[in-house]
């Protein structure tokens, strides 16, 4: 029962890109292309998933001072598997993610889900915890991927979705088109939000990290 | 208790980065080859992009020089033969585009006349310098020589791009007067 919120909550509710605004950088940075949105998003959800495992099963064995580094060491292990494996076997996506592929060692996704989930919960649900944030990422970037991809070259997953006689609006290839639609969905995906949850006047209570922050109790009144 | 503090942190770190370590070992181990092969496939699949009647490519050692007066510069010379017989050569030069460099590979048969030209990489403004990459502007070079491949019209809007190319075009006439002269 609680492993099916745990999947979902990373997907919907505490979306990584969305609602916790994490990991910006790729996610604007490769996003030009849904394929190349949809190639970062499982690439990070297998070392999510593989990160939050081992973190998970290691967490009474690291000590607390050296968490961090420990954590990055595992971490970037499983991003260079997961860009040697690509190197071989799916060479044009390791090529079109470039350097965005080994700068998922800093993508704070990971780091955060280590550090506030897999370091205190049980092997299972970090499994399933680190596949539902990985799936969300996923989700979002592809999402924001096709808006690019189609407004701006007129294509989706490389199939010609607008008549080629509609020039493409090409500024939403370039950054300031990556920009706006990140806002818009985000803006979207607060409109929705707000609706369903009942909005609390204190700020941390409407913080979706609560449940794992320190200070999450402090903002009460 | 202090003890304990001082020690087993960076034993623990210690062992992870040895386990860690040997595990990119194996994965290394086991990708070489295939990477390797994944490299070469698509080095040959390209080069044969260029030179459609080639059965068989081999680099070449680069000439003496490999710098045009424009600054463009040769990388790369596969030589290209068919049932034994050199066809042609398939030129990789690089030359400064509006944002960053811009590689071409450059087919030149052994009349001298460009067989195609396709730009590899490129990190121009897309919608704009991406414009001379597509095969619409790049055909246009096909059965160029040294000159008329100089004086083929840029594209508007992306005047840095089409010059780059050009430039790199240069170079690959550079290496090639030089391995005629050889010949």
């Amino acid at each position: 029962m609680r492993a099916k919120e745990i999947f979902l909550n990373g997907i919907v509710k505490e979306n990584p890109v969305l609602v916790l605004v994490l990991g910006t950088c790729p996610t604007l940075a490769v996003t030009t292309m849904a394929v190349n949105g949809l190639g970062m998003g499982l690439a990070t959800t297998a070392v999510l998933v593989c990160s939050n495992i081992v973190i998970s099963l290691l967490k009474r064995v690291i000590p607390n001072q050296v968490r961090i580094p420990s954590y990055i060491v595992i971490i970037s292990g499983f991003v260079t598997i997961v860009s040697l494996l690509m190197e071989a076997y799916a060479r044009e996506l390791y090529q079109a993610l470039g350097l965005f592929l080994s700068l998922i060692v800093v993508n704070c996704i990971i780091l955060g889900r280590a550090e506030m989930f897999a370091a205190k919960n049980s092997v299972f649900h970090s499994m399933l915890d680190g596949a539902g944030m990985g799936l969300g990422f996923t989700l979002a970037l592809t999402l924001i991927g096709s808006i690019r991809e189609i407004f701006g070259s007129g294509t989706w997953f490389g199939l010609q979705i607008l008549p080629e006689a509609i020039s493409p609006v090409t500024i939403f290839l370039l950054a300031p088109g990556g920009f706006f639609v990140f806002g818009c969905m985000i803006a979207v995906v607060n409109f929705f939000r707000r609706k369903s949850d009942r909005l609390v006047r204190n700020a941390c209570m409407n913080c979706p990290s609560i449940g794992a922050c320190q200070n999450g109790r402090e903002g009460e009144f | 208790m202090k003890r304990t503090g001082m020690v087993k942190p960076p034993l623990v770190l210690t062992l992870i980065c040895l386990i860690v370590t040997a595990a990119l070992a194996i994965v290394y181990q086991v990708t070489l080859t295939p990477i390797q092969e994944a490299k070469t496939a698509a080095a040959e699949a390209s080069c044969r992009e260029l030179m459609p009647d080639a059965d068989a490519f081999s680099e070449l050692v680069l000439p003496t020089e490999t710098t045009t007066d424009s600054g463009a510069q040769l990388l790369a010379i596969s030589e290209a033969s068919a049932g034994g017989q050199t066809i042609g050569w398939v030129f990789t030069a690089a030359a400064s585009g509006y944002s960053g460099q811009v590689t071409v590979m450059c087919g030149i048969d052994c009349d001298g006349l460009v067989t195609r030209v396709k730009i590899s990489e490129h990190t121009e403004t897309p919608g704009l310098g991406s414009k001379v990459a597509e095969p619409d502007y790049t055909d246009q070079f096909i059965g160029a020589d040294a000159e008329t491949s100089a004086a083929i019209d840029g594209i508007t809007g992306a005047t840095f791009t089409s010059v780059a190319l050009k430039e790199a075009i240069g170079a690959a006439f550079l290496g090639y007067q030089q391995i005629a002269e050889v010949e």
